[in-house]
């Protein structure tokens, strides 16, 4: 699957009716190769975004002064919060995005999918990726940004 | 000199989906067919005006931000469904799946004047009847059939001669696929709406920059159904939405596979008569106001929560002016009145629109219009035809004026191939 292209993830339409593609943007097969058809009916598979396939996590700066950053796809919890609850996690800022509910993943979420990407322009480099994309997440922008202040002072 | 690469207005998109845990947002599954689109970031600023002995704006703070969204679209019978109940509310939609629900019990091929299917349930009567092969498979046709059927099972069950000029089925289909009836979907209005996330994609198809945004946690704050003579059905929705967030890319835009409603298609009943008025319509429009409360704000930036506030059902229609008694009704309390009444002229409204293969269709019902106003028929020297202006609210008050209220102020009856609920 190594052709397939970035940010697409294979995925089996299970939509009620039969739809079709809408224009302006390029479709593949699961092989990665061009799809000729249009239509899309129940039981196709295909590359879709990868995040409507699998949902994502986002984090958001509570006080928002941070800048949002997407923690990865699917249900993604940095280390340090693990065991919270979803309230808290959510109080902390954690937003999780729900897949396509028309679409079911083919494969689990690529093991290489960037673990941190910074959803605007930052000022702060509050994220470390995990350089060989197995360590999901290395210190949250909270952490990163109260160690940079305290640096500052 | 470089040139730059400007991006189109009209690479852009609109989905919707509901949200399944609210305030949670979901990706996209509908898209419909916009005809005029706008998002507004609706942004409450403050300047701050402090007393340090200058006369100058010492700063400005943002005190809140929510999103407006608005759309224009023609939209297909099961995103039609779809859009109507967002509108009208949480578990708004009563589903009814078809009576006729069987499969084909051996191939068919195109151009045959009958099938053989598994089941007779719903195919003793002799009434023509549409029904769908195929749902949900690039081969879908919905085509009309002659009931009763024959044998003793698998049964035969003639194709009508009015479908398809006589000619039979368009498509092949194969053994085991799908025969059935409309699904039903009536929706009334509810005390409060479901979640929804919106996404607008600005710019971002055909592989330009732009942006796309997701908007989580909407509900629609307006639904106007309007249309005007030869036109199509239109819906204007307005949605406000609690926190947006910018993706990375923009979604794989899915578009339903089947034809919009037109006002030709449109059968009306005015005042419980079909005849009068009701055949002299120009144009209509209903418009539900569900007046969201977006003041909930707490300790965040964005809105807590949206909730429906009061809700109003506003008509207008044109007529034709061939007839006072609309005049009579609102001004002097009945079709007949001949001076002025404090009475509210009272009516009531059922329109349907049904598609040539009669099996998707769209009804509105409102049991008791109270009109409101009627826009007097202009003098004029050009001699071409009068119009009347008509406006009315649904009330709850039952049109006879006595007994317990209506059940509700709009109902929404589609019939489509969406086979589950909303």
């Amino acid at each position: 699957m190594s052709d397939i292209p970035k940010g697409l993830a294979p995925a089996r339409y299970i939509g009620g009716h039969a739809v079709e593609l809408g224009p302006g943007q390029r479709y593949y097969n699961i092989d990665g190769t061009p799809r000729r058809s249009r239509m899309l009916e129940h039981g196709d598979e295909l590359l879709m975004r990868d995040e409507d396939v699998h949902g994502k996590t986002l984090w958001h700066d509570p006080h928002y002064s941070l800048p949002s950053i997407k923690v990865g796809l699917g249900r993604v919890v940095m280390p340090q919060h693990a065991g919270l609850s979803n309230e808290e996690l959510a109080l902390i800022g954690y937003e999780w995005h729900m897949g396509r509910s028309d679409v079911e993943a083919l494969e689990p979420i690529a093991d290489t999918a960037p673990a941190h990407e910074v959803l605007a322009d930052s000022a702060v480099a509050s994220q470390v990726v995990a350089p060989d994309g197995e360590a999901r997440i290395i210190e949250s922008p909270v952490e990163t940004a109260k160690a940079a202040e305290s640096e500052n002072s | 000199m470089a040139v730059i690469v400007p991006i189109r207005s009209d690479n852009s998109y609109i989905g919707l989906a509901k949200e399944v845990t609210p305030g949670t947002p979901v990706a996209p599954t509908t898209f419909p067919r916009w005809q005029s689109l706008s998002i507004e970031i609706d942004a409450k600023m403050e300047d701050i005006w402090e007393v340090d002995g200058s006369r100058r704006l010492s700063t400005i703070i943002k005190n809140r931000q929510m999103v407006k969204i608005k759309f224009t679209a023609a939209l297909r019978p099961i995103e039609l469904g779809l859009i109507e109940s967002a509108a009208m509310g949480a578990s708004s939609d009563t589903y009814t799946g078809p009576t006729v629900n069987t499969t084909l019990s051996s191939g068919s091929s195109i151009g045959a004047t009958s099938i053989s299917v598994a089941a007779n349930t719903g195919l003793t009567g002799s009434t023509v009847i549409p029904l769908v092969i195929d749902a949900g498979l690039a081969t879908e046709e919905i085509a009309l059939f002659a009931p009763p059927v024959t044998g003793a099972g698998p049964y035969t069950l003639n194709v009508s001669n009015t479908y398809n000029g006589g000619n039979g089925l368009k498509f092949a289909h194969t053994s085991g696929h799908t025969v059935q009836g409309a699904a039903n979907h009536v929706m009334v209005d509810q005390s409060d709406g479901a979640y929804w996330t919106f996404e607008v994609g600005l710019g971002t198809l055909f592989g330009a920059g732009g942006t796309t945004l997701r908007v989580r946690t909407c509900k629609i704050e307006t639904c106007k159904r309007s249309a005007k003579a030869g036109g199509l059905l239109m819906h204007d929705i307005e949605v406000v939405g609690i926190a947006s967030t910018v993706q990375g890319s923009p979604a794989t835009v899915t578009l339903e596979s089947h034809q919009p409603f037109l006002f030709t298609q449109s059968a009306w009943t005015v005042d419980g008569a079909t005849t009068g008025d009701a055949p002299n319509l120009k144009s209509f429009d209903i418009e539900q106001k569900n007046n969201c409360d977006v003041d909930i704000q707490t300790e965040q930036l964005t809105l807590a929560a949206i909730i429906y506030g009061m809700l109003t059902v506003g008509v207008g229609f044109d007529v034709v002016f061939t007839a006072a008694s609309k005049i009579y009704q609102t001004y002097f309390g009945s079709t007949t009145g001949t001076t002025d009444a404090q009475a509210l002229g009272l009516g009531s409204l059922l329109v349907t629109f049904t598609q040539p293969d009669t099996l998707q269709t769209v009804q509105y019902s409102i049991l008791t219009l109270a009109y409101t106003k009627i826009g007097m028929p202009a003098p004029n020297k050009d001699g071409k035809h009068y119009s009347l202006n008509v406006s009315g609210t649904s009330i709850a008050s039952p049109l006879a004026g006595v007994g317990v209220n209506n059940a509700y102020m709009l109902q929404t009856t589609v019939n489509n191939t969406q086979y589950s609920g909303y």
